[in-house]
C-alpha cells in the first residue's frame, strides 16, 4: 500500500483517528491479554488491518467502536494460539470481560484527565516509583534490588497506589457524569 | 463469600499486581478467575486496573504531570488531541502536527514504526530517595527556633533528614513508639523510625517496650535502648553523657557497628561519659538536667495559657473595628451549643445555626473550634448588605482535601452578586463570583499540600475593587493575585453556609463540597484589608 499523492488525504485522516484512539485500543488490548509486549504486538496488526479495512470506514461513526471490534477478535484467535496464557478465561467469561473492557475504554478521555488530577495527591517518591515501574518498564524485582527493600514491599506500595489512583479517578468520572 | 467488599477489591488489585509483572501462580490464577467469574463488579474493577496501567505505561503520564506542560517531543503522544485539560492542549496539539507531518512524509511502515515507538528508560533520572516518608511527628514544642530551612511545629511530621533546633524545646513521637524530647541547640539526623542520629544537643527519650531498640547514635557513642528511659546529652567535641532513669541500655562505641567488644550496659540510675576521644566511662553523677515530657508538658501549657489571653485581648480590638461585617470566634455558647454565636456589634441575626458539626478542641487547650466531618455538617448563616470590597479571614484545620471543591463560606445557590470561598483539591484557595458578566475564578497558586493538614492555618482572601485585584493569603504570605475586569457591581451574601454548600432544588442534584477539618475563628471585613494587616491578624493569632 504505497501512498500516492491520491492517497494522502486518506493516510492523514488515517493517521489523525488511529493517534487519537490508540491509547484507548491500548488499553482495551491489554486488559484481554494481560502482557505489555504481546499487546504492542497485536496493537500493531490491529492498526495494520484497521488501515487495509479502512475503505470500509464509513466516516463520522465511531473509529474507537470498530477498533476494539477488530481488536476483540484478533485476541481471541491470539489466545487461542498460544500454548499457555497466564489467566485462562472461556469464551463466555472472556466475552463478558472485554464488555467491562469496552465500557472502560469509552470512558478513555476522562479517566486520563482524571489521572493527571489524581497523580497529584500521590506524593513524589511515589510517583518515582511509578514512572520506573511503567514509563521505564523496569521489574519490580529490579526496582526492590535497587532501593534495597524487598519486592513484597515494592509490590504492596505499588498495589496501595494503584488502589488510591483508581478510587480517585472513579470517583471524578462518577463526578463528571453527575455535574 | 464471606469477605467485605474491600477484602476482595484488594485482593483483586494484588493478583493484578502479579499479572501484570508476569508471576501470577497457577494457583493465583484459579483463584483470579473465580473471582472474575463469582465476584459482582470484579470484572469492572480488573478492567479498570487494567486499563489504569495501560494510561501509566504511555510516556510522560507520571512524570509529565507537573504544571509545565512538555512541548515538542515525539516520544510523549498523547492520544487525545483535543483533551479537556487546559495545561496540556497546546503541546497536545503540537504533537499532533509533529506527528501528522511526519505520517505525510513517511511510507506507511515508518508511520507504524514510529507510531510504536516506546520510550526509554533514563536510569539516571530515576532516585534512590524513593521512600522519603514520615518517621515521626511533633507533639510538643515550646519557643522553638530553627536555623536552616526545616521548622518543625506541632503536628509536623517528621521526615528522615537533617534538623537544626537552635533553642527551645521539642517533642517528638516516633512511629515505632519511642517519645523524646530535644533541647536546642541541637543538631538532629532521622533515619528511621526507630533510629536518631544526634551530632549535638540535649535529649530525654522514653521508650515504651514495643519500641525496644530505639537507637541514638552520637559522633562517639552508639546508644541501644531496651525499654526504659534514658538522657544522653552530646557537647560539640562529641563528649556524651548519658544517665538512665528507668530500665537498661547499651552503649557502643561509634563506627564499630556495634562490636561485642565495645558493648557496655548500664541500668537505672547508672550513667557513663564518653569522653571526646571515644572512651566509655561508666559515671554514677547526673551532670545535667533532662526536661522530661511532663515538664515540657507543663511548661507548653503555661504558654498555651498565655497565647490564649493575648488572644483574647485582641479578638476584643478585632470585634470592635468597624469594618468587621461578621466575627464568629467558635466559642460554644453555654446555653444553646446549637448555636454560633456572632460577636459583630449587632443582633442576633447574625448567630448561625450548627447543623451536625462537633464541638472540639481549636487552637489553644481551652479554646473551642467547630469539626466538620460529615457531607451533612454545615452552619447556616443569614448575612445581610451589600459590599464593594470583602476580607475573608479564617483559622483552619484542614484535615483533607478530599473534594474537588471544598467549601469554607459560600451562599446557597450562585446569583449574580455571590462570592464563594472555597478550596480546591489540588490545594489552591478559590474565589468565585457570580458576576453580571458570568462566572468569574480568582484562584491561588497550588500552596496547600499534605504538610499542611492536621495544623492550624490562616487563611484570607481579600476582594478589592479600588485596586481592582483579589490577593489571597496562607500563613500571612500572599499566594496570588489576580486583577479584576469586571464592572463594578455588589456583592452580597444572604442565606450562606460555612463549611458547605446549601443548594437550593434548581441546583440539584446536591454537589458535595463539605469541609474536612475543623475552624475555630472566621471574620469577613466589607472592606479590603491590607497585607500588613493580613500578616498582623495571622501573628495574632498564631498557636
Amino acid at each position: 500500500m504505497p501512498p500516492s499523492t491520491h492517497d494522502d488525504e486518506k493516510v492523514e485522516q488515517f493517521s489523525r483517528l488511529l493517534v487519537a484512539n490508540q491509547r484507548r485500543l491500548y488499553g482495551f488490548i491489554l486488559t484481554l491479554v494481560h502482557d505489555r509486549a504481546a499487546a504492542d504486538d497485536i496493537l500493531q496488526d490491529v492498526s495494520s488491518l484497521l488501515w487495509q479495512k479502512f475503505d470500509k470506514f464509513e466516516p463520522g461513526t465511531d473509529f474507537a467502536a470498530w477498533g476494539m471490534a477488530v481488536s476483540r477478535l484478533t485476541i481471541l484467535n491470539w489466545r487461542r494460539k498460544q500454548k499457555k496464557v497466564p489467566l485462562p478465561l472461556d469464551d463466555q467469561q472472556f466475552a463478558l470481560l472485554a464488555d467491562e473492557a469496552v465500557a472502560v475504554s469509552c470512558q478513555h478521555e476522562s479517566r486520563q484527565v482524571a489521572l493527571r488530577e489524581c497523580l497529584q495527591k500521590v506524593d513524589a517518591s511515589g510517583r518515582e516509583l511509578l514512572a520506573s515501574r511503567f514509563e521505564m518498564s523496569r521489574s519490580v524485582a529490579s526496582i526492590a534490588e535497587q532501593l534495597g527493600r524487598s519486592r513484597v514491599a515494592i509490590y504492596k506500595r505499588l498495589n496501595r497506589i494503584q488502589s488510591l489512583l483508581l478510587d480517585c479517578i472513579n470517583e471524578k468520572v462518577q463526578e463528571e457524569g453527575v455535574l | 463469600m464471606n469477605q467485605s467488599s474491600d477484602n476482595w477489591e484488594t485482593r483483586l488489585e494484588e493478583l493484578v499486581g502479579a499479572l501484570r509483572d508476569d508471576s501470577l501462580s497457577d494457583d493465583q490464577s484459579v483463584e483470579l478467575q473465580n473471582l472474575l467469574k463469582t465476584q459482582p463488579g470484579a470484572r469492572r474493577r480488573f478492567a479498570e486496573a487494567m486499563h489504569l496501567s495501560a494510561m501509566l505505561g504511555d510516556a510522560g503520564a507520571i512524570s509529565g504531570t507537573g504544571f509545565q506542560p512538555v512541548v515538542g517531543e515525539f516520544t510523549g503522544v498523547q492520544p487525545v488531541p483535543h483533551s479537556k485539560s487546559t495545561s496540556n492542549t497546546l503541546a497536545d496539539t503540537r504533537r499532533f502536527r509533529t506527528i501528522a507531518m511526519i505520517l505525510l512524509a513517511s511510507s506507511a511502515t515508518i508511520l507504524f514504526a514510529m507510531l510504536w515507538a516506546r520510550p526509554q528508560g533514563v536510569e539516571d533520572d530515576f532516585h534512590v530517595e524513593l521512600f522519603d516518608e514520615g518517621v515521626a511527628v511533633v507533639t510538643q514544642s515550646y519557643d522553638t527556633r530553627w536555623t536552616g530551612k526545616t521548622q518543625l511545629q506541632v503536628g509536623s511530621s517528621v521526615s528522615p533528614g537533617k534538623v537544626e533546633l537552635q533553642s527551645g524545646l521539642i517533642q517528638l513521637e516516633f512511629y515505632r513508639g519511642a517519645v523524646v524530647v530535644v533541647e536546642g541547640p541541637a543538631e538532629l539526623e532521622f533515619v528511621n523510625a526507630d533510629r536518631l542520629i544526634c551530632r549535638r544537643g540535649r535529649l530525654r527519650a522514653h521508650v515504651p517496650p514495643q519500641a525496644e531498640g530505639f537507637a541514638v547514635v552520637s559522633p562517639n557513642v552508639e546508644l541501644v535502648d531496651l525499654g526504659t528511659e534514658f538522657g544522653m546529652d552530646v557537647a560539640d567535641d562529641g563528649s556524651a553523657s548519658v544517665h538512665v532513669f528507668d530500665g537498661k541500655v547499651e552503649l557502643y562505641e561509634s563506627g564499630t557497628d556495634r562490636s561485642a567488644e565495645t558493648r557496655q550496659e548500664f541500668t537505672e540510675t547508672e550513667g557513663a561519659l564518653v569522653s571526646a576521644g571515644g572512651k566509655i566511662v561508666a559515671s554514677k553523677t547526673k551532670l545535667v538536667e533532662f526536661v522530661s515530657s511532663s515538664e515540657l508538658l507543663q511548661l507548653a501549657s503555661a504558654r498555651n495559657t498565655a497565647r490564649l489571653q493575648q488572644w483574647k485581648s485582641k479578638r476584643q480590638s478585632l470585634i470592635d473595628d468597624p469594618r468587621v461585617a461578621i466575627h464568629y470566634s467558635f466559642e460554644k455558647d453555654p446555653i444553646s451549643s446549637r448555636l454560633l454565636r456572632s460577636h459583630a456589634s449587632d443582633s442576633l441575626r447574625l448567630d448561625g445555626a450548627i447543623i451536625g458539626c462537633r464541638w472540639t478542641e481549636g487552637r489553644w487547650l481551652g479554646k473551642n473550634a467547630l469539626e466538620f466531618k460529615h457531607p451533612g455538617d454545615r452552619v447556616r448563616l443569614q448575612i445581610p448588605g451589600e459590599f464593594d470590597s470583602l476580607t475573608y479571614s479564617a483559622w483552619v484545620r484542614i484535615d483533607g482535601l478530599d473534594r474537588p471543591f471544598i467549601a469554607l463560606v459560600l451562599t446557597n445557590g450562585y446569583e449574580v452578586g455571590e462570592p464563594h470561598w472555597q478550596l480546591r483539591d489540588d490545594g489552591r484557595l478559590l474565589l468565585g463570583i457570580q458576576t453580571p458578566s458570568g462566572h468569574v475564578a480568582y484562584d491561588s497558586k497550588p500552596v496547600l499540600n499534605i504538610k499542611h493538614l492536621g495544623r492550624w492555618t490562616h487563611l484570607a482572601t481579600v476582594y478589592d475593587s479600588d485596586s481592582a485585584r483579589v490577593t489571597h493569603y496562607i500563613n500571612g504570605e500572599s499566594v496570588g493575585v489576580s486583577p479584576i475586569t469586571t464592572d463594578n457591581f455588589k456583592l452580597r451574601f444572604g442565606e450562606t453556609e460555612i463549611g458547605n454548600w446549601g443548594t437550593p432544588a434548581k441546583y440539584s442534584p446536591q454537589k458535595i463540597r463539605n469541609f474536612n477539618g475543623q475552624i475555630d475563628e472566621l471574620t469577613i471585613f466589607g472592606k479590603p484589608l491590607t497585607a500588613s494587616e493580613i500578616r498582623a491578624i495571622y501573628a495574632d493569632g498564631l498557636r
